[in-house]
């Protein structure tokens, strides 16, 4: 069974592969997931004026 | 503070059925109101020296105490009381770790921590979410500690029993993992402005709380010196911004934290945070900014 884990779902993408990991079943499933998040901080950056881009709000599941 | 300030601060002292005092021009007063809980008193007002010698207007209203709500809580009453995922929009209820209380998680807001470096958090009360456990790192739930951590409480102002309160406010950290729980936008206001303004008597307001959701309304009086229930103990609070509802109340038990806006630009006014059946209390937005160095600017 492949480990892969999305850190911070980001800018930075950390992933976390194991040998012979399956890209299919488990790289681009993570990476889908990870993907409104990622374009919610991008989107963030680069229309937030003057500012840094640091205000990154997730969209994680809490209820 | 000035001496006309000082003087409405006396006079309340002074006079233990008198719950709240304003001029209706903080500069040039020519009129001086004064709250008080029951029938005006038969007797003169103790007035302070040399306290310029104004018409009197009496209100008749309730003690103003904190607005929040104690367990046992009845179940949802509207969508400002129910659980929400990321991105979550502000204007909600929240409540401390170890606390039977809840209120309101005011808005979205921004501040620089020890190292400079920009944080993004809520902005509350401090008798919401720092009370009884003023610990930095305290969680903060939303709707309730039945549910994931929102934030942790990061700094605060508490409010101190003997001596003139400018404030009641508390922010707490929304970083969690990498990224922030919370929305730039509150329920039912959505973005707000983030160029704060300053209350005046007529100027047209909202807000978004947990209880009462999205009121509007008028202010009422600015400058005015108030006297709060905590429970416990009473606090004197000076230079507050006081407000009514239009049509209806404007806030309730578990609104405590909410932001008061401006209806036509949701500009930042006041920070809400006591009242009664008839008027709302709001700190200036000008001194909470001042204590923590606050911006609602969120990029």
């Amino acid at each position: 069974m492949c480990k892969c884990t999305i850190q911070s779902p980001a800018l930075n993408l950390e992933l976390d592969l194991k040998p012979r990991a399956d890209l299919l079943t488990c790289l681009v499933p993570a990476l889908l997931t990870a993907m409104p998040a990622f374009i919610q901080a991008y989107m963030a950056c680069i229309t937030g004026g003057s500012g840094s881009g640091n205000f990154k709000p997730g969209d994680r599941p809490r209820c | 503070m000035s001496i006309l300030s000082l003087h409405l601060a006396q006079l309340v002292r002074s006079n233990p059925t008198v719950t709240a005092a304003w001029y209706d021009d903080p500069q040039r007063p020519t009129t001086l109101h004064v709250c008080t809980a029951g029938n005006p008193p038969h007797q003169a007002l103790n007035l302070p020296n040399q306290m310029p010698d104004l018409p009197v207007i009496f209100h008749s209203v309730d003690p103003f105490n904190t607005l929040i709500e104690r367990h046992p809580l009845p179940s949802p009453q509207n969508n400002h009381q129910t659980c929400q995922d990321e991105p979550v929009k502000l204007g909600c209820q929240v409540q401390p770790a170890n606390a039977n209380w809840v209120g309101t998680g005011g808005a979205p807001c921004s501040w620089k921590d020890a190292t400079a470096k920009r944080r993004y958090g809520i902005l509350s009360n401090w008798h919401v979410m720092a009370n009884g456990q003023p610990e930095a790192g305290r969680p903060i739930h939303q709707p309730d500690t039945g549910r994931p951590m929102l934030a942790m409480l990061s700094n605060w102002s508490p409010v101190v029993r003997d001596g003139d309160n400018k404030i009641d406010a508390a922010i707490a950290d929304a970083q969690i993992n990498g990224l922030h729980t919370i929305s730039p936008d509150v329920l039912d206001v959505g973005k707000l402005n983030p160029d704060p303004g300053k209350a005046n008597p007529g100027l047209a307001v909202c807000k978004s709380g947990r209880t009462t959701a999205l009121t509007c309304g008028t202010c009422v009086a600015v400058g005015a010196t108030v006297q709060v229930g905590y429970g416990d103990f009473t606090a004197t609070f000076v230079d507050q911004d006081v407000f009514e509802g239009d049509n209806e109340s404007f806030s309730a038990p578990g609104d405590s934290g909410s932001l008061i806006v401006t209806q036509a630009s949701h500009s930042p006014i006041a920070l809400l945070f006591a009242g009664n059946s008839q008027l709302t209390i709001g700190n200036p937005i000008r001194h909470v900014i001042d204590r923590f160095n606050l911006s609602f600017l969120l990029n």
